[in-house]
């Protein structure tokens, strides 16, 4: 091994991976991401297969245009990163079909939604195109989980109160429902794509009174 | 040797690399894996006969081998295809499980009298179901259905729905137990003496529990689907039973 060659995990990449966890967050931060955010969070699993998906595609896209990063025209780039990714999901959308048919029905709108994910754009076009594939790897799945914790915090709070399950499971008894006699009812909004947005919102709010420095003077 | 990169020749011809080698990629995948996709397909559509017939478990059935799924298909399934009449159009190259319920509804959207009503018989000793399958419109794509009605023709024993998009949480509630056990928790008949009712999706009670069953909040659109599906889906098979002139 040289000793010129930085080690892929020095602390400078391990930054990559950390910063957006918190700091540098694709949702809470850069507010990237939003719109499948409020669709698919209606339910805790949804949320995790959705992350997990991105994460595969974002982090083999980064690798790939970070590969290929000195080829590639730059008056054509973006549709390059386009064509790139929209391969990878639809190979991701083929595999599933093929080994976990259970999969891939639960996710099938979602799927095709990844290519318009703009954190996935987002990164390729600030990141991958400008840095080595290790690096990019782990820009990739910093910002995947980044992605990933916020989903399945606010994928929790709505299923909890909006069908009153946690991954599907029953937590709330349906004896205690109004309906059968009880006093509870479940919160309708959970179930709408727009309390997502006050969610994010909440979830930014607490980073930002937590971090000052995310907050911008002005 | 210096490429320039950004001229127009080495532009057109990365695109045109480009996509060759992408598009050649997911030709080759899809066409490994397409065989794969069929067997899943036509695999689904066993088990969700099976579950409609009230003979398995969805969860047993997972557990199966698709080969021994397909076994027991064949043991205990016997098919019939029907015009809008009734009349029996089983024939060579005409079956039953050959029939993509959906595409059927989709290719006769306009004139339903052309259109082929596959129908499932289940036989296990003394236990005869009658598995219609039915196809409809959600509110993002189509919506489908097995309903199982029992030796008389005209009680509902078992359904099983499922949909291509609808919203997970609202709509895709169809394909959940919570509505689906709806049908048969109380009894549902498609006849009620020689008045063809078959079953409805209302809103804000039953005022006819026979005919009857809740819609879904926050989904009034497939419920309504489902409604328009399985109002007009059971008459074909009314007449081929001679329950209706």
């Amino acid at each position: 091994m040289s000793t010129t060659k930085e080690s892929l995990f020095s602390k400078k990449n391990m930054k990559l991976i950390k910063d957006p966890l918190n700091d540098s967050n694709p949702v809470s931060i850069q507010v990237l991401g939003i719109c499948s955010a409020l669709a698919i969070t209606i339910m805790l699993e949804n949320a995790f297969v959705m992350s997990m998906s991105v994460l595969f595609v974002l982090i083999a896209a980064n690798v790939v245009v970070s590969s290929i990063r000195n080829l590639i025209p730059d008056k054509i780039r973006i549709i390059v990163q386009l064509v790139i990714v929209a391969t990878l999901v639809i190979t991701v959308d083929l595999v599933l079909k093929a080994f976990v048919y259970e999969v891939s029905k639960q996710l099938s709108v979602f799927v095709g939604l990844i290519i318009t994910n703009c954190i996935i754009m987002g990164r390729l076009e600030a990141f991958a195109l400008a840095n080595k594939p290790g690096p990019a790897f782990l820009d990739a799945i910093g910002n995947a989980f980044g992605y990933t914790w916020i989903l399945l915090v606010v994928g929790f709070i709505r299923e909890i109160f909006g069908s009153g399950s946690i991954w599907g499971v029953k937590i709330v008894p349906d004896s205690l429902l109004i309906e059968n006699g009880g006093f509870y009812e479940h919160n309708g909004l959970m179930l709408l794509s727009p309390i997502a947005l006050f969610l994010v919102a909440s979830i930014i709010w607490v980073q930002r009174s937590k971090n000052r420095k995310l907050i911008e003077a002005n | 040797m210096a490429v320039n990169k950004n001229s127009t020749g080495y532009t057109v011809t990365f695109a045109i690399i480009l996509v060759i080698v992408c598009g050649a990629l997911l030709a080759t995948l899809a066409t490994v894996l397409k065989e794969r996709q069929k067997a899943n397909v036509s695999n689904e559509k066993r088990q969700f006969i099976l579950v409609a017939a009230g003979a398995y478990k969805m969860e047993e059935l997972k557990e199966m081998e698709q080969s021994q799924i397909s076994e027991i298909f064949t043991n205990k399934i016997t098919e019939d295809v029907f015009d809008v009449h009734g009349t029996s159009i089983a024939k060579e190259g005409v079956t039953a499980f050959g029939i993509d319920i959906v595409k059927e509804y989709k290719a006769t959207k306009n004139d339903a009298s052309i259109r082929k009503y596959p129908m499932f018989k289940f036989t296990d000793g003394d236990n005869i179901k009658y598995i219609i399958p039915m196809a409809g419109n959600g509110l993002w794509g189509p919506i489908w259905g097995f309903i199982a009605l029992g030796k008389d023709k005209n009680t509902i024993e078992g359904v099983v729905f499922d949909h291509k998009s609808e919203t997970p949480g609202l709509g895709a509630k169809i394909a959940e137990d919570n509505f689906q056990d709806l049908f048969t928790s109380s009894t549902k008949k498609i006849m009620s003496g020689d008045k063809y009712l078959s079953v409805n999706v209302v809103k804000g009670g039953l005022k006819n529990p026979e005919h009857e069953i809740d819609a879904i909040a926050g989904a009034t659109i497939t419920s309504n689907g489902v409604g328009a599906m399985l109002r007009s889906g059971f008459k074909p098979y009314m007449k081929a039973f001679g329950l209706l002139n």
